[in-house]
């Protein structure tokens, strides 16, 4: 028995969906979307859900991590109710609900806490540095480089990126922990043999680096190679190099700050380099290639921005940008211009990661993969529920 | 005995005669006993074959025709006017059915098919060698009518008649007109107020001064039949004197400290003693209830200028030439408990809950709670497999959705959740569901088999419900009132109104027209029509639209002051007859009665009453009655011709046709087709061409053309250089 | 071989606003049925005289089927009751004449009701054929 709630239509809409009320549940949507199969019809369902305001089912589905947002079911709706939105919304709201803390709530349905929360990491970064900032030496390191790290030692900076980390892995994990609890656990009548936990969990690992998911989207019957040409790759290929950039840069920062944060100027070839332009190249790719998709509004996907969309897109930009400005006035040694883009670019950086990764848009990164790792298994565990049931 | 007859058989261009040998039947009949003329023709009502047919009537001076072809649902008027246009009378024509009823149903076995069809034709004959020559019965009728109810449909009516020249006496059950509309507060789609839409006709019909308004009327009586029916009309008194000072009539009015319940608001407020429906209602007389006033003695006699306690019923006499009911319908009332109606305090039905929310101007508040969440629940009374009601009333769901629209216009905060079995807004209402469902509305589909379940949990209700749309989840919705949504049903005392006018009724207690596409305001009582409502569920403008339709009709029938109908009736012989009186008890239309005859009593039929249906006939013990065109012995004439010997010389009749039966042969061809054949000879020749050749209109060769190839006789060829017209050359 | 089986003779009252046009439908959609079945059509089926059924059955019809308009008819509520009578009266009239009285039947049939009426046909010839003292009366049995 569950109570309809009429008020969730307005909770849902300040995620940003919007002509949800109009569907008139006809299905068009589950039956072209691609991807909605015999375990996991949707999106029809979520949209019904969201319309009855039905809460604690919509927290324990995982159908809106399985779509892609190809739009395919926007643009065979009759009613214009625009399915695939509201499933972009339901993502923000789950990443709003199994986040126990509540502040992601707050960043994605206020855009004074969002700014209001990076507005005050970055202060916090800026008096860190006033108070706490190394000597500013202007001689030169024997390659011509500036002496960055005595500046801002990379030592020190890597606990603080160590603590910043441990933070954003105990809430993310805590989360996912959330999310599973919400998903699984909420399946009463499955039991689920703990070896299946550990079989797919390797599918885990494969969604999550190649993101396979959304080449299913296109259901075209045209050969590899013209799909190639006709850019119908493009949308993966350049999400994937968005992707692997941040990954690195991530793991660069995070793990080996040492190596890549260095006063040595590097010849070009050297991976420390090859790896830093890889991925601020990527990253800028990415960002431009998605900002122009959603400033033109061509393709379903791109046609509606939540501002959170937007403040994603822009600290990511920010973040490359003063990155390569740093890079590029140490490489050409200049130490004060240096010393300052090095302030800016954590000023952005921090909020990015802490208001991203936990809290919104970065965190889908973490939850998808999660999302089909646990509706393969309540999938499977069905099966040999029923499997067992024929035995017996 | 007709002894000059005239038998036409048709092939339909191949639709008989590739079944029934058709050339063999003419050539059969010819030598019948009593016929003149035996011809198979093409296409029997081509205007040229009429022709033919006029010219050998009067040349050949026949005195009877069959035409044996289709089906006489299509041709039967046709025919008959030829005959008439040849000087003979319709009624000595006989249309016998040889396609419908034999060369399609036998096209599997032509043989039988053939000896069928002659076996018809010769029924044919033989029941048209008995046929009598009868005319039409003509009535003199009243120019005046009588329109029951003066609801939307019979206000406009009146109107319409009334325009139209006719005497109308409008007789209305309530004291103040408009009917049901009075009591919606918008109506869908424009939004008008139904007050408005009473106001504005009743304005019309004052300015029409021959119209008779009769309020708190009904019929007592009714008898006599098209173009005199004779009425009689009961109308119940106001007590309010016919001269009262309207100034002095109000101010009692004020003081009046009686209150008594509201029934036009449904008991959801009271009234005074002396009240009209709404204050713009009209006639812009009130009405008084004496026995709520008994005890006021001192306040009657101080306004014993306006008041009249000892008024009377008084009953009128009409004669009219023809009847309008357009009483309307009532909701349907739910019994005690059909989901908590009556049990719990805020359940309603649509009708009440939009006096509720007329009599509420800024804030909806019923039973001191302010109702923010309303669950509308749909079909209630109608669509049921099981009862009574099977019907959909078709304009409830547009009527519920539109209240909706409204509240959220009129009140802050409203929620509402509409829970349906199906949504049937067709026509331009669809775009109040859409408007509604964006709006936010909540829509929830249930199953008959699971109807909601309302519950009262503290004080608010508390809906179950299995949505179908959503996988048959059990959900529960909170709801402040809950409203059901009532189809129509037939007015309580449509039996009664069936009785007096002998109205048919169906199972659904609605009036029967005779034929809902073709006769859709007709009833079988001959001047006796129906409109709006009362027929079946309607919104409005259907309404209006079905009770205009009678007016065309009533108007067209009384135009002349005479009518004219058709002579199958039923005829006494009375020699035989004894009076027994047993097929007057049959009759439903009481069209027979007793009449003295010289020494004896007999039965007599009134001709404008009697519709020919045969029923008093198989009842007379003495076999005296008969039904003109239907006598025994046409019947059973009839009879002995399909059971004649007939013989068909075995060659003679087609041989199996090849698999679509599309094959004709040369010999069956109309001679204008062998024309065309010899025309195009091996070549291929174009329409243009043929009809020049053949100097035919190039029409017609095009229509034979056309049915040529259809039957593969010809195929097409190419086109010519214009690429205006086909080339057709013959099939190998 | 057509000559070889029996198709009993059925005589068929129709009504002209309603049966009528549904044995029509049967044609127009070339729904087959036995081409020894003649149609008369009538008003009402209470309009029947049960003497017109023993003139039928005297002249050699086989069996006598009614095609009424059941509670659709719009002369009288009471059709229904009519027709039965009149069935009841023939079936006497029948007795009396030694034909038995299975050989008179009646359904209702609608204006659309095409496939209803030829398997009406058919089951009422099987009926008839299955009559034992048909065979012995008419002797037409292959
Ligand atoms: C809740 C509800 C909302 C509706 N809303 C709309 C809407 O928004 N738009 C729309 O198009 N339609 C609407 N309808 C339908 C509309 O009410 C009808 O189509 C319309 O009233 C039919 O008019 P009528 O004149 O045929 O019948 P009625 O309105 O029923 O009038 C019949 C009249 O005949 C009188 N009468 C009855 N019996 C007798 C008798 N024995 N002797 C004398 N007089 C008699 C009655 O007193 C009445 O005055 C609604 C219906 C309902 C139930
Ligand atoms: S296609 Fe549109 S209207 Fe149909 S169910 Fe999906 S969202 Fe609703
Ligand atoms: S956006 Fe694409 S993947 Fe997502 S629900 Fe719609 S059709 Fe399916
Ligand atoms: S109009 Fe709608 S509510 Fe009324 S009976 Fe038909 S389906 Fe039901
Ligand atoms: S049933 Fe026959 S005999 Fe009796 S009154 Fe009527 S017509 Fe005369
Ligand atoms: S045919 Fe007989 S029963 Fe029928 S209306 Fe005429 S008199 Fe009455």
């Amino acid at each position: 028995m569950a109570i309809v709630n009429p008020d969730f239509i307005q909770d849902i809409r300040e995620f940003g969906a919007d002509d949800l009320s109009a569907c008139f549940n006809c299905g068009n949507c589950t039956a072209t979307c691609s991807l909605s199969d015999q375990y996991n019809s949707f999106p029809r369902k979520m949209i019904r859900y969201s319309i009855l305001g039905l809460e604690d089912e919509i927290q324990a589905s995982v159908d809106p991590w399985l779509c892609y947002y190809c739009g395919d079911c926007s643009s065979s709706c009759p009613r214009q109710a625009d399915p695939g939105n509201l499933m972009m919304a339901v993502r923000r709201y789950l990443v709003a609900s199994y986040d126990w803390t509540g502040l992601s709530k707050k960043l994605y349905t206020s855009k004074v806490w969002e700014i209001g929360v990076i507005g005050f990491i970055s202060l916090a970064v800026l008096f860190l540095f006033i108070f706490f900032h190394g000597a500013m030496p202007t001689e030169l390191t024997s390659q011509g480089g500036v002496q960055l790290n005595t500046f801002a030692p990379s030592r020190i900076i890597e606990l603080v990126d160590w603590s910043v980390a441990g933070f954003l892995s105990f809430f993310l994990l805590s989360n996912i922990l959330n999310m599973y609890f919400k998903i699984v656990r909420t399946r009463k009548d499955l039991k689920i043999p703990f070896k299946l936990y550990l079989t797919e969990f390797y599918q885990l690992i494969v969604h999550f680096l190649t993101q396979r998911n959304f080449s299913k989207c296109d259901t075209e019957k045209v050969s590899f190679m013209t799909k190639v040409r006709n850019g119908n790759y493009t949308y993966w290929l350049i999400h994937f190099l968005l992707m692997s950039s941040y990954v690195i840069l991530f793991t660069m920062i995070v793990g080996f700050l040492g190596w890549f944060q260095t006063d040595i100027v590097h010849p070009w070839y050297f991976p420390q380099r090859i790896l830093g332009y890889y991925s601020t190249i990527g990253l800028l790719i990415g960002i431009i290639y998605f900002s122009a998709l959603r400033f033109k509004r061509e393709n379903e996907k791109s046609k509606k921005s939540h501002f959170t969309d937007w403040t994603f897109l822009l600290l990511l930009f920010l973040t490359a940008t003063t990155g390569i400005l740093v890079h590029f006035f140490r490489v050409n040694g200049m130490p004060m211009a240096t010393y300052y883009t090095y302030v800016v670019h954590l000023m952005v950086l921090f909020p990015m990661l802490i208001v991203e990764v936990p809290f919104s848009k970065w965190s889908h990164l973490a939850y998808r993969p999660y999302a089909i790792y646990f509706s393969n298994l309540i999938n499977k565990a069905s099966e040999l529920a029923v499997v067992k049931k024929s035995k017996s | 005995m007709k002894e000059r007859i005239g038998v036409y058989i048709c092939h339909c261009g191949g639709n008989i005669s590739d079944y029934v040998d058709v050339d063999e039947l003419s050539k059969m009949f010819q030598e019948e006993d009593g016929v003149i003329v035996s011809k198979d023709v093409m296409f029997t009502c081509a205007d040229s074959n009429q022709k033919d047919m006029v010219k050998d009537i009067q040349d050949h001076n026949l005195d009877a025709i069959v035409v044996a072809s289709c089906s006489p649902k299509l041709h039967l008027h046709t025919f008959k006017n030829v005959a008439s246009r040849a000087g003979l009378n319709p009624t000595n024509y006989v249309q016998v059915n040889i396609r419908e009823q034999c060369s399609w149903p036998h096209s599997d076995q032509p043989r039988e098919a053939t000896v069928k069809a002659a076996g018809l034709i010769r029924a044919g004959i033989n029941r048209v060698s008995h046929s009598e020559s009868l005319d039409n019965i003509e009535i003199s009728v009243k120019k005046s009518v009588l329109v029951l109810g003066a609801g939307v449909s019979g206000m406009k009516a009146a109107i319409d008649l009334a325009r139209l020249g006719n005497e109308v006496y409008l007789v209305e059950k309530d004291y103040f007109v408009g009917g049901r509309i009075a009591q919606a507060e918008k109506l869908f789609m424009a939004g008008e107020k139904g007050t408005e839409i009473i106001s504005k006709l009743f304005g019309e019909l004052k300015s029409h001064n021959n119209i008779t308004l009769f309020t708190g009327a009904t019929i007592e009586k009714a008898s006599g039949s098209l173009g005199n029916f004779h009425v009689d009309v009961k109308i119940k008194p106001r007590y309010i004197r016919g001269k009262a000072d309207p100034v002095l009539v109000q101010r009692a009015i004020e003081e009046c400290s009686v209150f008594i319940n509201d029934e036009f608001n449904f008991g959801l407020s009271k009234r005074k003693a002396i009240y009209k429906n709404y204050p713009e209602a009209f006639p812009d007389v009130p009405v008084l209830n004496p026995e709520a006033l008994r005890n006021q003695q001192e306040f009657i006699s101080k306004y014993a200028s306006c008041f009249d306690l000892d008024q009377q019923d008084e009953v009128l006499s009409l004669i009219v030439g023809s009847v309008l009911v357009t009483t309307g319908f009532d909701s349907y009332q739910p019994k005690v408990n059909e989901y908590g109606y009556g049990n719990i305090a805020n359940v309603l039905t649509l009708p009440e809950f939009n006096r509720l929310v007329a009599l509420s101007p800024d804030k909806l508040i019923y039973n001191d709670k302010p109702v923010n969440k309303i669950a509308f629940i749909y079909c209630v009374g109608n669509r049921e497999k099981k009862g009574e009601n099977k019907y959909c009333s078709r304009q409830c769901c547009s009527a519920a959705i539109y209240s909706s629209l409204e509240l959220k216009e009129k009140y802050q905060g409203i929620k509402a959740y509409h829970l349906y079995r199906d949504i049937r807004t067709y026509g331009k209402q669809e775009i109040l569901f859409e408007k509604s469902s964006r709006q936010g509305d909540i829509y929830i589909r249930f199953d008959e088999k699971e109807p909601p379940v309302v519950e009262q949990v503290g004080t608010s209700l508390m809906v179950k419900v299995k949505d179908y749309l959503t996988y048959k989840k059990e959900l529960e919705v909170q709801a402040d009132i809950v409203v059901l949504v009532t189809g129509m049903v037939a007015r309580e005392d449509s039996q009664q109104i069936s009785e007096t006018f002998k109205i048919p009724i169906g199972s659904d207690k609605f009036f029967n027209e005779i034929h809902p596409k073709l006769k859709p305001v007709e009833t079988v009582i001959k001047g006796v029509y129906i409109g709006g409502a009362c027929q079946g569920p309607k919104n409005i403008s259907e309404s209006v639209q079905s009770s205009l339709s009678a007016v065309a009709k009533i108007n067209a029938l009384l135009k002349s002051g005479t009518v004219s109908i058709d002579p199958v009736i039923a005829n006494i012989n009375n020699d035989l007859c004894t009076w027994c009186g047993k097929c007057a008890e049959v009759c439903e239309y009481t069209a027979i009665r007793e009449i003295e005859n010289g020494d004896k009593h007999i039965a007599a039929v009134n001709k404008a009453i009697c519709t020919g249906c045969g029923i008093c006939a198989p009842i007379c013990p003495v076999n005296a009655i008969e039904i003109a065109q239907f006598t025994d012995l046409e019947i059973e004439s009839m009879i002995d011709g399909f059971m004649s010997k007939i013989e068909i010389p075995e060659q003679a009749a087609l041989t199996e046709k090849n698999e679509d039966g599309e094959v004709l042969k040369m010999k069956e061809f109309p001679q204008i087709w062998k024309n065309i054949v010899h025309s195009i000879n091996g070549d291929k020749k174009t329409v243009l061409q043929i009809s020049q050749e053949l100097a035919v209109d190039k029409d017609i060769i095009m229509y034979h053309v056309m049915t040529m190839h259809k039957y593969s006789v010809l195929v097409a060829n190419g086109m010519d250089q214009k690429q205006q017209y086909y080339y057709y050359s013959l099939k190998k | 071989m057509s000559d070889v089986v029996f198709k009993p003779k059925i005589l068929v009252f129709s009504t002209d606003k309603i049966s009528d046009p549904g044995i029509d439908q049967a044609g127009l959609r070339k729904i087959h049925y036995s081409p020894a079945v003649y149609v008369i059509s009538l008003p009402c089926s209470s309009g029947i005289k049960p003497k017109w059924i023993l003139h039928a059955f005297e002249k050699g019809f086989d069996g006598v089927f009614i095609a009424a308009d059941g509670h659709e008819c719009s002369y009288s509520p009471k059709c229904p009751e009519h027709t039965n009578r009149i069935i009841e009266e023939s079936q006497i009239l029948m007795k009396a004449n030694n034909i038995n009285p299975k050989r008179i039947r009646m359904a209702a049939i609608c204006s659309v009701c095409a496939e209803p009426f030829s398997s009406h046909m058919e089951n009422f010839s099987k009926i008839l054929i299955g009559l034992e003292d048909m065979k012995v009366e008419t002797g037409k049995v292959l």
